[in-house]
């Protein structure tokens, strides 16, 4: 549905995008991940056919966004970063345009289904000036939906609205990657794992990393993580008993506690557990570590900024 | 074109919706309200002139920012642009969309003022070919100028900005026609004066001439801005590129793209400047040719000779150029360019136009061009300046068609003033008149011809016997007698003398010729009237007039009391009522009037008084006309000669007219064409209505209406508030 290939994008001097590749299959949420700056926006831009790439090639459902302009731009729904809406219009007549202008074949009825998937239906008379920046949020995710579009390409949804919107926002791009392609961006890692299928991570306009939360879990980082704690031993006697169990990579203190990493396909936690005890200890705690996108991410993000 | 119509139904919501429109549209309907009072209290004296579309192409310098600098601007602030521009639709369709919009709402307004002109019509006789002319061309250049304002709302994120630019373009454009009075070069200001938006209004939309190549420029103008807004538009995908790849790639495309249509537009309008496809929407087919011209031109054609018309235009008198060349080049495409016309800069060209004695600036002359194509000097005739530029051009080609053809010769030689005397007294005034119509006038001394036993030249198509103080000698008479006989032409004036013997009197042997010869004669009888006169009884007033005559027809109009002819100390003419040839009266005086036979006692004591037994019981003749057809000789005989000093010749202008058309009827002049006398109207006034009807429409027009559209404005600002 949407494909990237290696798409370089300067203003000026500056690269914003440097040889961005990837995919996303019908069906799919993708997620778009990134510091400010790592080239987001940008890259939606370029696939919603805003810009052209300055070099490198997008395609939605097969149709280039620069050769096939029209064809590529009738496929997408987007909601800018913005959120840009005509503050003078009523929240129904700004949805009808958008659809209308999308070639839909009933504006109106269109119009209303998608002011009930966002839940502004009863608002459908004011005038947009009128409502809440998270109303105004779910009108913009209206008018990108209306023409009931195979890509939609959000960016930042959730940016600006209080928590229980942003609970209901995510629901709803969750839900919509039941029948369309979604490409969302956010910096929020624990929306990314809650939403997407898949992640791509962008950092300093370069794919630092991509796949699906576990995948990359698994695939960047060997060895399951363990916090440990001990009691009835000093820290370094303690530190000196991990580090000599089984399977142990590496052992460092941690707060109160320590941190061990096991080697690759070992679960470490009996021979921690033993080792301990062994040097006269007690093991108080022994808890694995979930390996967060956001450890992932600061991870990618430290090598980068190396 | 999918989206246009989208597009433009979204931005005509949004004029309707916003107070900001309303607020507009009631200042548009105040300034041109205050525009249509002022003219109309004018209009009591002055025929209203377009007021309100002529004032718009200075205002529009203001109402077309206003009107367009939202359009793209502000989607570029508030960022919906980037929504617009990813919807599956064509730029183009934007781009048309909001203009088509901006020009359906102006013309809204357009229609709106044409309340003026229901107004107009119903307190006035307005020129409505005219207005519908004006209306056509300020639409069109409200387009024009509404397609600049949309090009720089595209160039920037700021309506301010978009705003000022425009203002400042449009300016420019307007100034530009007065471009004359800082640029020496005629062609340069010429040129200028074509690029600016008033150079193709003023001249031509504004006084009822529509001209093909104002369509093309105006629709060039929009065409062009239109492109260029787009390719604006286009930039802000590229937008940040830079100087490089993509963005100069679309530079150059753009720069490429704006020569590609100068050239087509610029091609497409000099190929209409010189097919000089007009339509005359005047009333009085002011930028058309007449009948009569044609006429006139079809004599040109025959005698092939052909004619330059030079014209002398500053760069300061443009305007009078083109509206003098709607007309000129009508007769050169007429006469398949023999006529040809000419122009020069007055100021670059001081001693060629020395040599037309030109006077004012905006001078037209005709003249034959001679074997090498060059001006032939001894032929210029000089075209009266006015409004009605067709008659007058018509007329002094047909002096130049006419020369030679009539010469009046003055017997002046036994009088003690010489005739072109420019005193009051004296009779430069008709001579000057005479020649400026093409006539030659030369003195002529007929006692002198019988002496030398010659004859009057056969050029002479008629002879002035004014002046004169003695009577004829008998060589003179037999001289004008063989001048008669062959189809001469004479006008002959007597007056009250109390000489010894003065010419024709009643013992002169001339006066008995005339009796015998056509029928009339004068008496020794000074005019007495005590009804029809100007003061005193000695100034007679034309009391009656012939019917029928064209020596009379503009004489004693009703209508205008300065259409008698005024006679000061005036001779009884006497008429044969079996006359040997046609002849009858011209003018009479009234039945309280009476011939006053005593001179001695009136020349010297100005004293007079009716004796039934001596004096000749009124009315009597004050002039005659006779017409031998056999012979062709005509006689026009008047017993007054002061009506035609320099001092009471058009005071009243009975007395012009009176020369006029005898002159006219004499020479023959008068049967080459004749021009339908034509009400100037643009000097009456045409408004009929009370101080009150005046305050009434002011209310209306100034206050009541802008203010409706303005509560109509917060109406629906506070209607839409409420949801
Ligand atoms: N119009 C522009 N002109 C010049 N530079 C730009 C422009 N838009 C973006 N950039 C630069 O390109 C880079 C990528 O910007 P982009 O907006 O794609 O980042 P982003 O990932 O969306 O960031 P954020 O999370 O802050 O929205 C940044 O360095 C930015 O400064
Ligand atoms: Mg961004």
């Amino acid at each position: 549905m949407i494909e990237v290939e290696n798409l370089c994008r300067r203003y000026g001097s500056a690269t914003a995008l440097d040889g961005v590749s990837f995919a996303a299959q019908s069906g799919e949420v993708v997620g778009l991940l990134g510091p400010n700056g790592a080239g987001k926006t940008t890259t939606m831009r370029i696939l919603t056919g805003f810009m052209p790439p300055t070099s490198g090639r997008a395609r939605i459902d097969g149709h280039d966004v620069v050769e096939d302009s029209l064809a590529a731009r009738a496929k997408v729904g987007y909601l800018p970063e913005r959120t840009p809406l005509y503050p003078d219009m009523t929240v129904e007549g700004c949805v009808t345009f958008w659809a209308e202008l999308r070639g839909v074949k009933k504006p109106r009825p269109a119009a209303h289904e998608a002011l009930r998937k966002v839940d502004l239906f009863g608002r459908r008379q004011s005038l947009v000036r009128s409502l809440s920046k998270g109303m105004r949020q779910r009108l913009g995710l209206a008018q990108a939906l209306v023409h009931n579009p195979p890509v939609v390409i959000l960016d930042e949804p959730t940016i600006g609205i209080d928590p229980a919107q942003v609970i209901e926002v995510r629901q709803t791009v969750k839900a919509l990657g039941k029948e369309h392609t979604v490409l969302f961006s956010t910096h929020i890692l624990t929306e990314a794992e809650q939403v997407c299928d898949r992640v791509v991570i962008l950092n300093l306009g370069r794919v630092a990393a991509e796949g699906t939360p576990d995948s990359l879990r698994k695939t960047l980082f060997s060895g399951d993580r363990v916090a440990v704690q001990v009691q009835g031993l000093s820290p370094e006697a303690a530190l000196k008993a991990l580090r000599a169990a089984t399977g142990v990579a590496q052992a460092e203190p941690d707060g109160v506690g320590f941190v061990v990493r096991g080697k690759t396909g070992v679960d470490v936690r009996p021979h921690v557990a033993g080792a301990v005890q062994r040097a006269g200890g007690l093991v108080i705690e022994l808890r694995p570590i979930e390996l967060t996108l956001e450890d992932i991410f600061l991870n990618l993000v430290g090598k980068g900024g190396n | 074109m999918r989206g246009i119509g989208i597009v433009f139904r979204r931005e005509m919501a949004a004029y309707f919706t916003s107070p900001i429109a309303y607020l507009i549209a009631a200042a548009f309907l105040l300034v041109t309200g205050l525009v249509f009072n002022t003219n109309l209290t004018l209009s009591v004296t002055q025929r209203p002139v377009n007021p309100v579309p002529n004032a718009l192409a200075f205002f529009l310098i203001f109402f077309g920012p206003v009107l367009t600098m939202r359009l793209l601007a502000e989607e570029a602030r508030e960022g919906t642009l980037e929504l617009l521009l990813t919807a599956p639709i064509n730029e183009r369709a934007i781009v048309f969309g909001k203009f088509l919009s901006a020009w359906a709402y102006f013309t809204l307004l357009l229609l709106l003022t044409l309340v003026y002109q229901v107004i107009l019509v119903a307190v006035a006789r307005p020129e409505v070919g005219q207005a519908v002319s004006a209306y056509i061309g300020i639409w069109l250049y409200g387009g024009a100028v509404l397609a600049i304002g949309l090009f720089f709302s595209a160039m920037t994120d700021s309506q301010v900005l978009a705003a000022f630019l425009s203002v400042a373009a449009l300016t420019l454009l307007y100034l530009g026609e007065q471009a004359g009075q800082i640029v020496a070069n005629l062609d340069l200001a010429n040129l200028i004066r074509t690029l600016t938006l008033p150079g193709h209004y003023t001249g031509s939309f504004a006084v009822g001439l529509i001209r093909f190549e104002d369509f093309v420029f105006f629709s060039g103008v929009i065409v062009v801005m239109l492109y260029v807004a787009l390719r604006a538009l286009e930039a802000r995908r590229t937008g940040g590129a830079g100087w490089q790849g993509r963005g100069v790639r679309s530079l150059i495309g753009s720069a490429l793209g704006v020569a590609f249509l100068l050239t087509v537009v610029s091609g497409v309008y000099a190929a209409s400047a010189n097919a000089a496809l007009t339509l005359d929407m005047t009333e009085s087919r002011q930028y058309s040719l007449s009948r009569e011209t044609l006429t006139v031109l079809q004599r040109v054609k025959e005698f092939g000779q052909p004619i330059r018309i030079t014209g002398f235009y500053s760069p300061n008198a443009l305007t009078f150029r083109q509206l003098d060349d709607a007309i000129a080049r009508l007769y050169e495409e007429e006469t398949d360019g023999l006529i040809s016309r000419e122009y020069f800069d007055p100021n670059e060209n001081r001693t060629y136009s020395e040599r037309f004695n030109l006077q004012i600036d905006g001078e037209l002359f005709v003249s034959y061009l001679d074997a090498n194509g060059e001006v032939d000097f001894s032929t210029v005739r000089r075209v009266t300046a006015e409004n009605s530029q067709e008659r007058n051009l018509t007329n002094a080609i047909l002096r130049l068609l006419d020369i030679n053809r009539f010469e009046v010769a003055f017997e002046v030689g036994s009088s003690d003033i010489v005739p072109d005397d420019s005193s009051a007294a004296g009779y430069s005034g008709i001579i000057d008149g005479l020649e400026a119509n093409g006539i030659e006038t030369f003195g002529i001394n007929l006692n002198q011809l019988a002496i030398d036993g010659q004859d009057v030249p056969n050029t002479v198509t008629t002879l002035m016997l004014l002046q004169m103080r003695e009577p004829l000698s008998a060589g003179a008479v037999q001289v004008l007698d063989r001048y008669f006989a062959r189809g001469g032409r004479a006008f002959v004036f007597a007056d009250a003398d109390y000489g010894a013997s003065p010419f024709l009197s009643e013992s002169d042997p001339f006066n008995a010729y005339l009796w015998e010869r056509f029928g009339v004669r004068m008496r020794d009888a000074v005019v007495i009237d005590a009804l029809s006169n100007a003061g005193t009884e000695l100034d007679v007033l034309s009391y009656a007039v012939s019917d029928g005559s064209t020596i009379t027809a503009r004489l004693n109009d009703p209508e205008n009391p300065f259409s008698r002819a005024l006679f000061r100390v005036a001779r009884a003419v006497q008429i044969d009522p079996e006359p040997p040839v046609q002849n009858g009266m011209v003018v009479a005086t009234s039945p309280e009037s009476y011939g006053e036979t005593d001179l001695t006692l009136l020349g010297q004591s100005s004293r007079y008084a009716f004796e039934v037994s001596e004096d000749i019981a009124g009315p009597l003749n004050l002039a005659a006309w006779a017409n031998d057809t056999r012979t062709g000789a005509r006689l026009v005989l008047v017993g007054d000669q002061n009506f035609l000093s320099n001092g009471l010749v058009q005071n009243p202008e009975g007395n012009g007219i009176l020369f006029t058309d005898a002159i006219t009827w004499l020479t023959g002049f008068g049967e080459s064409v004749i021009f339908a006398p034509q009400a100037r109207a643009s000097n009456l006034p045409t408004v009929f209505i009370s101080t009150q009807d005046l305050d009434n429409i002011a209310l209306i027009t100034t206050l009541l209406l802008p203010g409706a559209v303005l509560l109509l404005g917060v109406g629906i600002r506070w209607w839409r508030g409420r949801r």
